[in-house]
């Protein structure tokens, strides 16, 4: 009962974060998108941007590439070379997604904690950003949250390959056997936008 | 100690990890063995360098410009227009396959855009005409291909970054070398519909191709305002892009209304997810190249290259097409452009070779090498899209691969090709 009750929260916290991930990522590319048109036509017509156009869009840069890291962790979209794994089946292929969810994530706690020490650093220094004198350490914010996440949800996978049947790509969605290989190149896209 | 390094970049890519894990791994080795002075610390400080840049904002916005595209009317209206004025050809339909890629890769900037947008409407024509499915989807692979040397181009984008150089001057090096690989490709299908005896389709009236003109009139203010605007020295590359998403956000909300604002959420994080999965890269891989260029590495690897090709032009490209042309077989364009281009550049500098240039043979050698088996990514794509068996959708590719390669022996023996509109623009 305990055990049932952890993992409903678990999965609660799990689904909130991801929203928190998707307003994020969209929020970035469109306010981007709202502030650099607007300024761009600004200084077209009237010779005149809105200030702190480049700053902003640089942070917001940063922020989209390592939240989006986790999220695409979450949706197992990374750039990987998969020919070799697709050749692979059952336990072997099981174990080769096993090994590399372990691997990668070691190496994004690796680089949470390292970007974490970063962060402190920088909030120590007090560094501001140039003309908006933004504190930049609430930018650089989202690398440790960003490796972090990955790692969790590479863990995650790694978990879900070792208790339950068949073959997961991400914590939620199960690799399905079909003659096409989903999973290879770069469309690979269960929101079917493309 | 580089083979070690060479090694296990190579079999962590092989196993399947993702991409950025060989990157991080790579530097990670070189900082804890000694390779250069810097140590972990710093590569986090590379990381957030690498991707803090404005100029990188070209990225998401073209492709959110092209997300809104590809959902919207522009693809339909761009066919339309190209098959009114080639569909009476011999080999007519192939050639509008291949010149509607090249149009929406105008539009796009994304090669896999172009393989949903074109690829899709037109394979089901091309083997109603009785074209082999083979050749239909070698064909729409490497057509849509060209979208990487027409502007606006991730590729470009991103080795722009890399090396330092104008974006605009590379998207218009871009458009010539562009067209030529067109003009080959075209001239292939209407020898093959010769060969074949494939009956052209009936010429479209003059009314048919008024109507077409006129639907296709907005979007074919794309290209105008993007390339216009750079050539005409309006403004930057970056600045291209934003006007790019508005027009897009004008022509697709406001004027057709097939997109609502309903939409722009969902697009933006789906264009938001495909950035960002680019941009780690981006921001290890110059984590990756700077500890690269402190250990001294290109030149230790490089060093009896460039004292044997001097200043031998043609020999140091020669070189350059063969190993991005090799790397591209196997790994994402990117990732190929991220690793290669810090240890060209000793050479790219000592041979007096100009950066411009360079990055068009080297964009022309992803988009052939994304094409190639055994691993080519654009392969995959059209695998994912098209639902079809591998050795199917290689068995047409050989033809296509040896235009693009004579295309390479003439851009390296004339570069005039390409840098003669930047010389002209700028």
């Amino acid at each position: 009962m305990m055990i049932d009750s952890f993992l409903l929260a678990l999965s609660w916290l799990d689904r909130t974060l991801g929203v928190i991930e998707r307003v994020i990522i969209a929020g970035c590319i469109l306010v981007m998108a709202l502030l650099m048109s607007v300024h761009v036509v600004g200084q077209a017509l009237f010779d005149e941007g809105i200030p702190g156009t480049y700053e902003v869009v640089k942070m917001l840069i940063v922020v989209l590439t390592f939240v989006g890291l986790g999220y695409a962790a979450r949706h197992a979209r990374h750039i990987r070379m998969s020919a070799i794994y697709e050749q692979l089946n059952g336990k072997s292929r099981k174990s080769l997604q096993m090994i590399i969810c372990l691997g990668t994530a070691a190496l994004m706690f690796y680089f949470a904690w390292k970007s974490g020490q970063y962060v402190f650093d920088i909030q120590e220094r007090g560094r501001v950003s140039a003309s908006l004198q933004v504190p930049m350490w609430l930018v650089y914010l989202s690398l440790p949250a960003g490796f972090g996440m990955a790692g969790i949800q590479y863990m995650l996978t790694f978990a879900r390959n070792a208790v339950s049947p068949g073959i997961w790509r991400s914590f939620n969605e199960k690799e399905t056997y079909e003659a096409v290989p989903l999973a290879a190149g770069r469309v690979d896209d269960q929101d079917g936008q493309r | 100690m580089l083979i070690i390094l060479a090694v296990i970049m190579l079999v962590l890519l092989m196993m399947g990890y993702p991409m950025m894990v060989p990157l991080a791994v790579g530097t990670l080795f070189m900082m804890f063995t000694g390779l250069t002075f810097f140590g972990p610390d710093q590569a986090v400080t590379w990381m957030v360098n690498g991707v803090g840049s404005w100029v990188l904002a070209a990225v998401p916005m073209f492709i959110f410009a092209a997300d809104i595209l590809t959902k919207g009317h522009t693809a339909n209206r761009l066919l339309d227009l190209v098959d009114a004025f080639t569909r009476h050809l011999r080999g007519g339909l192939p050639i509008t396959t291949a010149a509607s890629c090249a149009v929406f890769g105008a539009v796009s900037g994304s090669t896999q855009a172009t393989v949903v947008a074109m690829g899709g409407p037109m394979r089901p024509r091309l083997l109603a005409k009785g074209y082999s499915d083979s050749f239909a989807l070698a064909l729409i692979i490497n057509a849509s291909d060209i979208a990487l040397l027409i502007p606006p181009s991730i590729g470009f984008i991103v080795y722009g970054v890399v090396m330092k150089t104008s974006i605009g001057d590379l998207f218009l090096a871009g458009i010539l070398p562009g067209l030529l690989v067109l003009l080959m490709f075209s001239v292939y299908c209407w020898i093959g519909a010769r060969v074949k005896g494939i009956e052209p389709e009936e010429r479209a009236s003059w009314g048919d191709r008024l109507k077409a003109m006129r639907g296709a009139i907005l979007p074919l203010g794309f290209p105008i305002l993007v390339v216009g605007g750079i050539y005409g020295g309006w403004f930057s590359a970056v600045e291209a892009s934003a006007i790019a998403v508005a027009y897009a956000l004008l022509l697709e909300v406001v004027i057709f209304r097939k997109v609502s604002v309903k939409d722009l959420g969902g697009l933006a994080l789906s264009s938001g997810m495909i950035t960002a999965v680019v941009f780690i890269l981006v921001a290890i891989g110059a984590a990756f190249s700077h500890t690269l260029g402190t250990a001294g590495i290109p030149e230790k690897l490089l060093g009896p290259a460039i004292e044997s090709i001097g200043q031998n032009q043609v020999a140091a490209l020669a070189l350059i097409a063969v190993a991005f042309f090799i790397g591209c077989m196997f790994v994402d364009p990117i990732v190929v452009i991220l690793i290669l281009v810090p240890i060209f550049k000793p050479l790219i500098e000592s041979a007096n070779l100009d950066p411009i240039h360079v990055g068009v043979i080297v964009t022309l050698q992803a988009a052939i090498g994304s094409a190639t088996p055994p691993f080519g990514c654009d392969i995959f794509t059209a695998i994912a899209v098209f639902r079809r068996p591998y050795l199917e959708v290689i068995r047409g590719t050989p033809p296509f691969i040896f235009m693009l390669l004579i295309a390479t022996f003439i851009l390296i023996l004339f570069p005039q090709l390409s840098l003669w509109l930047p010389a002209l623009g700028g």
